[in-house]
């Protein structure tokens, strides 16, 4: 499974991408990834989750999960994230912090 | 504070209504009187819920009443905020803030992805152990001087809007953003980033997004998202100054300095001076500012092209004054609508000039050095 993150805007404006290899992850990290993944519902999720205006300095994410049996995207306004959406960026965020 | 989603009037006819009339007047629009009395009514209505979860004081006791604002609360459980429009009741030791007093409130979020969990410090308190919370308090100050001093506006909404802050924010939180009622402060990742407190133009930056919303209510996308961004850059800046006593000749011009990470020590995240230099490393890679519309972005995140914006204010202020260049600009903002363009602005702004210099408040070259910078700036 391939994960392929990026963040738009903030206070800073500066762009954050990061391509996460799930299996390359320690176990106990991809299963948490997974986990978190199916909680979210992230496959049914419609491609474009957008905040009625877009509030000034709130993130901007795009999230491609890439599997050998599908591959979505999802584009959301921080402000409109469904909470279990919302736990999942927060993960991604972090791994992609580490890289 | 709610956009309408459907104009019946179509919005270029707007617009040169507006045109019309923020080229006569020096008042603000009723559009953005009526904004500002409905964020008031709600922060009444919040904080008439919070008072009623403080108990009556004790018969027995004195009851110690500071000198500017309501009567110390006393021991309350302490309830975590469940909602931005339900904060927590006011911990024992901390005064209640009465609405409408311009009043500051600090919540500190704990590192937990929610707003306004435990309230710290509310105005008048004493100063806590923990630094960022005093910074938060100070920088609200500092950003409420500028605004009565320099510009002789009541808090946001020119009402005394009481001004909530979040210190601490979720996890290594690389933000800081006004959500429409509150002021949050991240912590940074460390890397890129420090606490989002620790420089003063980014509250300046953040609480100007609420006076956008409660004046011109510039629309987040394209110019006008570009003039949003680039206004609340100009009013963060003149706070930064300001704190710092220094003009437009001294100041540095820059923004979001004083959160660069230690390794970052000597970048910034924009500079209004000259657009596109403010950082160029591995880290950050390197800033995409345009320095005038030759290199404007179509389409471009608000905060790109801002800097088009951004370096005409300086020429305006290297050339008037700060403080000078300032009511300008807020005069400008009072008369703007939510699509107003750069050129739109650019009338605005020599229209309030020329009312400003007739006042004696601004130099009487002022209107010329308007037109002149935009010109310069290629917005004309």
């Amino acid at each position: 499974m391939k994960i392929q993150f990026e963040r738009k805007g903030g206070f800073a404006g500066i762009p954050v991408a990061a391509t996460i290899e799930v299996d390359q992850l320690p176990q106990p990290q991809a299963k948490d990834v997974h986990r978190t993944i199916e909680a979210a519902g992230f496959f049914s999720l419609p491609s474009n989750i957008s905040a009625p205006a877009p509030q000034p300095d709130r993130f901007r994410y795009r999230v491609t999960i890439q599997t050998p049996q599908q591959t979505h995207t999802v584009s959301v306004d921080e402000t409109a994230a469904p909470p279990a959406l919302r736990s999942l960026i927060e993960k991604l965020s972090s791994l992609a912090r580490k890289k | 504070m709610n956009q309408p989603i459907c104009y019946y009037i179509p919005a270029h006819v707007l617009a040169n209504i507006n045109l019309a009339r923020a080229k006569d007047l020096s008042e603000p629009g009723s559009l953005q009187q009526s904004a500002k009395v409905s964020e008031a009514f709600r922060q009444r209505r919040r904080q008439a819920g919070t008072a009623a979860l403080t108990p009556a004081p004790p018969s027995a006791g004195p009851t110690r009443v500071p000198a500017s604002s309501g009567t110390r609360s006393h021991s309350v459980p302490v309830t975590r905020g469940s909602s931005a429009l339900a904060p927590a009741a006011i911990p024992a030791g901390l005064t209640t803030p009465i609405p409408g007093t311009h009043a500051r409130l600090i919540y500190d979020d704990q590192n937990q992805w929610a707003f306004d969990l435990v309230d710290v410090r509310n105005e008048d308190d004493p100063a806590l152990p923990g630094q960022n919370v005093n910074l938060a308090y100070d920088a609200l100050g500092a950003t409420l001087e500028f605004y009565r001093e320099v510009l002789g506006r009541n808090s946001i909404d020119n009402l005394g809007l009481n001004l909530d802050a979040n210190v601490n924010y979720g996890v290594d939180f690389d933000n800081a953003f006004w959500d429409g009622t509150r002021m949050v402060f991240g912590n940074g990742d460390g890397n890129i980033f420090q606490d989002f407190t620790k420089d003063v133009d980014v509250p300046g930056h953040e609480l100007t997004h609420g006076v956008t919303q409660f004046t011109a209510g510039l629309q987040y996308s394209d110019q006008p998202g570009a003039l949003n961004e680039a206004t609340s850059d100009i009013f963060g800046a003149c706070v930064d100054a300001r704190v710092n006593h220094q003009d437009a000749g001294s100041f540095n011009w820059l923004i979001g300095e004083g959160i660069m990470a230690p390794q970052l020590y000597g970048e910034a995240l924009r500079s209004m001076a000259y657009p596109g230099t403010a950082y160029d490393n591995s880290v950050m890679g390197r800033d995409p500012q345009p320095a005038t519309m030759a290199g404007y972005v179509p389409g471009g995140d608000p905060h790109v092209n801002s800097g088009i914006i951004n370096r005409w204010f300086y020429l305006m202020a290297t050339d008037l004054g700060m403080d000078e260049a300032a009511k300008i600009w807020y005069a400008t903002l009072q008369n703007l609508w939510p699509t107003a363009q750069f050129a739109d602005t650019a009338q605005v702004a020599a229209a309030q000039a020329r009312i400003l210099a007739r006042a004696g408040t601004v130099p009487s070259r002022a209107p010329q050095t308007v037109r002149g910078t935009a010109r310069e700036q290629g917005i004309i």
